[in-house]
């Protein structure tokens, strides 16, 4: 008899709509601030099927909240954050404002907030509707895509939303979030786009963005091409890691970069030959050579666009005690802070 | 006339016999005495002894004789296998009994891969055979007790003195003096005569038909408690922990044996917990799944036309039928039962969509991981104790099933086994 009262949290999960990705674009109504996307996955019954047959559900609305209690009206089922796994920015909207989208999912609690941050270009609702030839859930191919990313991809690293939250709260720490493009009917994460805590300022090319990786997170297999005077080579770095230190002298401050690269394979371009000591020691000394003047250039670039993904600020401010005043000369010493980088790149032999 | 109370059986004999000398009169039940001893050491050697002193002598040297005034104590000696002798106006009682059992065979509810199979008897003395066999310490104490108002049914208390516990001891005697019921016929129900509340789900007594198992209690300090006509022995004090040990575990090594015992805790949480998870999570927080299979899940149940606690009460009980039917049958017909039972029936409910295909894994997890723990009471217990547990799990979720367990150990905590907590670990 009490069996019927079990109240409105009971809801049977088949009457629920798991709802994998959202995306947030700028609407193209008038007064209307955003476009919510949902992607849901739909249930299969024969698990012996592999395919993934998605449902979307768009509305223009002026906050997310309002948003997703007009999609909610819009569905027969529940609809079921749980399982979102990637948040999509779209572009406009990324260079306008996305600290507040964040705040409100990271308060949210059936959000989780493992959910990885994207940037679709051109916009998300393009991204969304892309279907894979293959996967096992309508939308797990992001988050696949950015899973592998955190050990795989030389180019970018993924960011979650706990981490995004606590980029863009922290002072002296910069959000930096992967752009996946559409580019002729395929997806590309090569890219990082660089945030000024609410809105995207730069996008770095994919070999900086590499760079960036390296400094942040370091890097396994990457390939580094050199020209030296013998021919030009194509170079597997296996493992890679960079290290620095703050030195806050008398009115001048310093970043000295510590960055240990192994190589592995090379592999020779242009003819055919035995690879010599003697090579592996010339093109140690050209990647060298080269990592060094591009991390550089990195680095001031940065400088300039007064970004600071890295955390030279954050870093500053732990080794600080004066809390009041710390921000404010830390955004006095940055534009004048130097860079010293040196590199360790060694050959395996083989 | 004597022994008027038991004249009026058929089986009530009153023989009297003469030589030239003297002349004697047995009284007995034939149906609790042996015969043929009674012809071997009573009535042969009367037809040859040649006075009644040397009779009477003769009778002396049986290890119960006894000399008799009252007629009271005689019919309760009768009742008990003894023969009475009435010569030169007084009366002996001999021990002629003639208890009809088993002889010493397997143990059948409690399997084990190596180690004995013998399992204890009926009859109190074979079983005492058994273990005084096995543990030959001079401190084992046996101690005669009896139960039950109006059949006096005689109950054995061993324990090792220097082992065992005086308290536990002293309560188990005080609450053997106050049972006041008629018959008490097996273990179980003295079991359940010496725990009072009747509400109460878990075992406070460990039960076994194994003698090795008794003596390897009777080595921890317990207290062992046969009962005539029942093979079953009775051990107290018990904690939870005693309940999941196999006789199997000491054979192994070391690490195998705690393997085993990992795994029926395992299998101890899966049968409690899953059902009532399973309507949890599929109902109220189906975020706690990987994704592809909450898809899955969802697609399987889309046929289902019944909310998940409808679902899994329906083959839940189902599954108890099954178990309580195959039990009841002859065995013989049990497995045919069981296969018609589990197998045609768990396919045909997910095919006619009655079910989900999870669920029946669920149900049968859940069915084959009860059966895992070894003691017969305790996998009884668990099986009740599903029930509340599902019935949270339904009204409040995952915070339901939390709730249902705390509660279930805070009401473990506070069980005592003959004064010692039944949740102490070993």
């Amino acid at each position: 008899m009490l069996m019927p009262l079990s109240g409105c949290a009971f809801e049977d999960i088949d009457r629920r709509a798991f709802v994998t990705s959202i995306g947030i674009d700028s609407s193209e109504v008038k007064d209307k601030k955003y476009s919510v996307i949902l992607k849901i996955s739909m249930s299969k019954g024969d698990p012996k099927v592999i395919g993934s047959d998605f449902l979307m559900l768009q509305v223009n609305c002026n906050s997310i909240s309002e948003g997703l209690d007009l999609l909610r009206a819009m569905s027969d089922k529940k609809l079921e954050y749980g399982h979102v796994k990637v948040l999509l920015f779209g572009e406009e909207v990324a260079r306008k404002d996305i600290s507040l989208a964040v705040d409100y999912f990271m308060r949210r609690p059936d959000i989780q907030k493992i959910a990885y941050l994207g940037v679709g270009k051109p916009n998300a609702y393009e991204l969304l509707r892309f279907k894979p030839k293959e996967e096992a859930v309508a939308g797990s191919y992001f988050f696949y895509a950015f899973e592998r990313s955190r050990m795989q991809s030389p180019f970018v690293y993924a960011v979650p939303l706990y981490d995004a939250s606590r980029r863009i709260t922290t002072p002296g720490l910069d959000l930096t979030i992967p752009v996946m493009a559409y580019v002729h009917d395929d997806l590309q994460i090569n890219q990082i786009a660089l945030f000024d805590k609410k809105k995207l300022k730069v996008e770095l090319a994919s070999d900086e963005s590499k760079l960036l990786k390296l400094l942040i997170a370091g890097v396994h297999n990457d390939t580094l091409t050199l020209k030296t005077k013998d021919g030009v080579f194509s170079v597997t770095t296996e493992d890679g890691e960079s290290d620095y230190k703050l030195a806050i002298g008398q009115g001048k401050a310093k970043a000295f970069f510590s960055i240990k690269m192994k190589g592995a394979l090379i592999e020779r371009m242009d003819d055919s030959g035995v690879i010599t000591e003697d090579i592996k020691k010339t093109l140690e000394q050209k990647a060298e050579e080269q990592l060094q003047k591009n991390v550089l250039q990195l680095l001031i670039k940065l400088k300039e666009e007064g970004l600071d993904p890295l955390g030279f600020g954050l870093r500053y401010r732990s080794r600080h005690w004066d809390h009041s005043n710390e921000v404010k000369s830390w955004s006095a010493i940055y534009p004048e802070l130097e860079f010293q980088v040196k590199v360790q790149y060694k050959i395996k032999e083989n | 006339m004597r022994f008027e109370g038991l004249t009026k059986n058929e089986d009530f004999l009153k023989r009297e016999f003469d030589n030239r000398y003297f002349s004697i009169c047995l009284y007995y039940l034939s149906t609790v005495c042996n015969e043929d001893d009674i012809f071997d050491k009573l009535i042969s050697p009367f037809y040859l002894s040649s006075s009644s002193d040397d009779y009477v002598k003769y009778l002396r040297s049986f290890p119960n004789c006894s000399l008799h005034t009252g007629d009271d104590e005689g019919t309760e000696r009768l009742l008990d296998g003894f023969v009475m002798v009435a010569l030169n106006g007084s009366m002996l009682s001999v021990r002629m009994k003639d208890f009809k059992s088993r002889s010493v065979s397997e143990s059948t509810e409690e399997n084990v891969l190596q180690g004995p199979k013998d399992g204890l008897n009926e009859d109190i003395h074979t079983s005492m055979n058994l273990i005084r066999n096995r543990y030959k310490s001079e401190s084992l104490r046996m101690e005669s007790h009896s139960a039950g108002s109006k059949s006096k049914i005689k109950l054995m208390l061993l324990f090792d003195e220097q082992l065992a516990d005086a308290h536990a001891l002293s309560e188990l005697k005080e609450k053997l003096s106050h049972i006041h019921v008629d018959l008490i016929q097996s273990a179980g129900q003295l079991q359940k005569n010496l725990i009072k509340s009747r509400f109460n789900l878990f075992p406070l007594f460990l039960t076994t038909e194994r003698p090795d198992r008794v003596v390897k209690n009777l080595a921890e300090g317990k207290i062992v408690i046969l009962i005539e006509g029942s093979s079953w022995a009775l051990i107290g004090p018990a904690a939870f922990f005693d309940f999941f040990k196999s006789m199997d575990d000491p054979v192994q090594m070391p690490v195998i044996g705690q393997f085993m015992l990992f795994i029926r805790y395992v299998a101890l949480v899966i049968t409690l917990v899953l059902p009532a998870l399973y309507i949890a999570i599929i109902s109220y927080s189906p975020d706690l799944l990987k994704v592809q299979f909450a898809l899955l899940v969802a697609g399987s149940r889309m046929s289902v036309p019944f909310p998940s606690y409808v679902e899994i009460m329906f083959m839940l009980i189902m599954t108890e039928f099954l178990i309580e039917a195959s039990i009841r049958l002859p065995k013989t017909i049990s497995p045919t039962a069981t296969t018609v039972g589990g197998l045609i029936l768990g396919q045909a409910a997910t095919e006619a969509g009655l079910v989900a295909e999870v669920m029946i894994i669920v149900i049968s997890a859940v069915a084959i991981s009860n059966f895992v723990i070894p003691v017969n009471s305790m996998h009884q217990a668990i099986r009740v104790i599903r029930y509340p547990l599902i019935i949270l799990a339904s009204f409040l979720g995952t915070i339901g099933v939390v709730l249902g367990l705390l509660a279930l150990i805070a009401y473990l905590c506070n069980l005592r086994s003959l004064g010692k907590p039944y949740m102490k670990l070993l």
